[in-house]
């Protein structure tokens, strides 16, 4: 009996074969790839239109293989409602950073979130801003040190890290609002999953989908790759905690 | 072999490495031709095709085959 090899898993075709923009190690990175397999499974490789947003989480650009738009910083909300009005049978999804969606756009996420606007939003929280050097984020957690928080984040002086999925969960529209740790296979496996329900829901036409991905920054946290997923679980999980928050597929 | 990393496209974050059930992979001694040190599988027969290591690879750099018998 003779052998050979079967391939049976390669990268997503959404994402070129060139290397990303991305440090090493950072998550942006995996939830880049995962969110290229939700499209797959889902046969919208043609259909999907992403939105980007200003940061780290943009660099995307570099090598998704697909329509796209960038909005200014924040503004991805109000531009994927634009396009999926005009457009409503793509699958649109904006793709957001914790500083473009927690601080500069925190308007436009709540009131897209609260008018039901048929699209996905996939959040993807770090603790920082990434791009610009590591400065706090809505989203530092208390005693996390930043380049703006030298000491670590003080309540007295930031106030408490902000729950979105949570904020998200609380308003009356959301069809469904879930977070997802990117720090081990499980995570990873239950994100990607959640994802493609998000966008099979969207496609169904249910409504506002939210997907708050927890993710690291090596680079700004001053970590190696494996260090940040072990201060991933030790801190950032247990004040963010993962679940799903709303789905009005359960007892509908 | 039932794994592939592609050089080009690794970063050397150890994240495969790390998360090996089985503890096949292993960091190389040269760098690849990006600068990073790139893993290689050191058991072909200990690996199970399980795919975790191209699960948990932020770059998507590994690619995993199953053996299969054929006739003849
Ligand atoms: C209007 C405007 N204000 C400020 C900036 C500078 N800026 C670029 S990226 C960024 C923060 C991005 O942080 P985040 O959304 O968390 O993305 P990350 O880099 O962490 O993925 C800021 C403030 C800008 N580009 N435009
Ligand atoms: S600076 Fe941080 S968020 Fe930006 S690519 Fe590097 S690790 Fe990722
Ligand atoms: S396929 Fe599984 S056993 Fe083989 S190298 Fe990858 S993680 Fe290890
Ligand atoms: S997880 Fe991917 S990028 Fe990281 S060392 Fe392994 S093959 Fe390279
Ligand atoms: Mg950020």
């Amino acid at each position: 009996m003779a052998k050979e090899y079967k391939k049976i898993y390669s990268r997503p075709y959404a994402i070129m074969p060139v290397m990303s923009g991305y440090c090493p190690g950072c998550l942006h990175s995996l939830a880049t790839k995962i969110i290229a397999e939700a499209v797959e499974e889902l046969g919208q490789q043609e259909n999907a239109m992403h939105i980007l947003p200003v940061g780290c989480s943009a660099l995307g650009l570099l090598y998704w293989r697909g329509d796209m738009v960038g909005a200014a910083h924040g503004r991805a909300p109000a531009v994927a409602t634009g396009i999926k009005r005009c457009c409503p049978d793509r699958l649109v999804f904006a793709y957001q950073g914790d500083g473009d969606l927690a601080a500069i756009g925190l308007a436009e996420i709540i009131s897209a979130a609260n008018r039901g606007e048929n699209f996905t939003v996939i959040f993807a929280n770090n603790s920082t801003y990434g791009m610009t050097g590591g400065q706090m984020a809505p989203t530092t957690l208390i005693g996390q040190k930043s380049t703006t928080t030298s000491e670590g984040r003080r309540v007295e002086d930031a106030g408490y890290p902000i729950k979105m999925a949570e904020i998200i969960a609380q308003l009356e529209a959301p069809a469904y609002v879930a977070r997802f740790a990117l720090n081990t296979p499980k995570g990873v496996n239950e994100a990607r999953k959640g994802i493609k329900k998000a966008f099979r829901m969207q496609l169904e036409g249910k409504g506002f989908t939210f997907i708050e991905l927890l993710t690291n920054c090596p680079t700004n946290w001053g970590m190696s790759p494996l260090k940040s997923l072990q201060y991933m679980t030790e801190n950032t999980m247990k004040y963010f905690v993962p679940g799903v928050y709303k789905d009005v597929e359960v007892g509908a | 072999m039932k794994i592939e990393i592609n050089s080009n496209l690794c970063k050397g974050c150890e994240f495969c490495i790390a998360f090996c059930p089985k503890k096949v992979l292993k960091m190389q001694s040269e760098r690849g031709p990006k600068g990073y040190f790139i893993p290689y599988l050191t058991d072909n027969d200990g690996c199970t095709s399980c795919g975790i290591c191209a699960t948990m690879c932020p770059d998507g750099a590994i690619e995993v085959f199953k053996e299969v018998e054929t006739d003849g």
